[in-house]
């Protein structure tokens, strides 16, 4: 009797088991496919493109601006998740044909060359953050700014850091 | 075939179950990924574009800012965005600095029509803004602001 319930129990949890992986994987692949489907066209492609970039893009800056306010992390550490940032603007941005979302792209771009420039500063490494900054100024120029002083972008950046590190994405501005 | 039978039942009772108990947890928690995604997607895109907004030439603001409100119109086709309601209000903003920029241009037709988009944007929110109180908004944006140059 107590091997027929034994063996009842793991065939049982064997169907469970098989029975969860199945309603997981059609349940999760519906929702994903109702929230694709109005965008079939060439145009909703794109879009879903940019989307999905920007969700990316806020979830490595969160991550970067982390690092950068946490005194315990090496400038090793910071270059990464800047370098990692950097990797996922430029390998997004061939997806996208949007100028207006291409632009604010290059804005994520010249605001983590400004990071940069600070971390290399602050390692003392002045020949490559001045390098960075002039990167930083010629994107930001290029990206309509109209004060892309050395001074005004590590203010600006400062006060980004601080506000990028302890928001949820909801919290913004 | 009685031994088959018991062993039948058991696995197709275990994988009923399963899959029920998989169906839901697997709609959930995807609901919520999307949801997730959604959300750091509007606040990637409206913080940029805020970002340019304060920071660009006109052009450039402007481009910015009408781009979000199209991405924001788009996103309005996602079931993750339905009932988002912070995408509505920064949608509404927008369009106050595209209001905003567009009376100091001179273009008082555009930015009255972007006065009427920001309105109904926070009304599909539930927040009934009267047109005046939207207009002391924007002559508000604009005491800020700076000299702005002609659209495109």
């Amino acid at each position: 009797m107590l091997k027929k319930a034994a063996l009842f129990g793991l065939l049982f949890f064997v169907g469970a088991g098989l029975g969860l992986f199945a309603g997981w994987k059609g349940s999760s692949s519906r929702e994903r496919w109702r929230e694709g489907r109005s965008f079939g066209s060439p145009a909703g492609r794109d879009f879903l493109k940019t989307y999905n970039l920007m969700g990316r893009l806020l979830e490595v800056n969160m991550g970067s601006a982390m690092r950068l306010e946490d005194p315990k992390e090496s400038p090793e550490r910071r270059r990464e998740y800047l370098n990692l940032l950097l990797d996922t603007a430029q390998k997004g941005r061939t997806g996208v044909t949007d100028p207006a979302a291409l632009t604010l792209i290059d804005v994520e771009t010249g605001i983590t060359y400004v990071r940069l420039a600070m971390v290399e500063e602050a390692a003392g490494n002045l020949p490559a953050s001045q390098a960075w900054m002039q990167k930083a100024q010629t994107t930001l120029q290029q990206a309509g700014w109209k004060d892309y002083s050395e001074a005004h972008l590590t203010k600006l950046v400062l006060a980004m850091n601080k506000q990028d590190a302890c928001d949820c994405p909801r919290g913004k501005r | 075939m009685k031994t088959l039978k018991f062993c039948g039942i058991a696995v197709s009772s275990g994988l009923l179950i399963g899959a029920l108990v998989g169906w839901h947890f697997g709609t959930t928690i995807t609901k919520g990924q999307l949801m997730f995604g959604e959300m750091f997607a509007s606040a990637g895109y409206g913080q940029l574009a805020f970002v340019q907004y304060d920071q660009a030439d006109p052009e450039h603001a402007r481009q910015a800012l009408r781009g979000f409100t199209d991405f924001a119109k788009s996103m309005g086709k996602l079931p993750s965005a339905q009932g988002d309601q912070a995408l509505l209000v920064d949608t509404g903003r927008a369009y106050l600095r595209l209001a905003a920029i567009e009376a100091l241009s001179g273009n008082s037709t555009l930015s009255h029509q972007y006065v009427l988009n920001a309105q109904e944007s926070f009304r599909r929110m539930g927040r009934d803004f009267p047109e005046e109180k939207l207009n002391q908004e924007v002559a508000k944006i604009n005491a800020l602001a700076r000299p702005i140059g002609p659209p495109s």
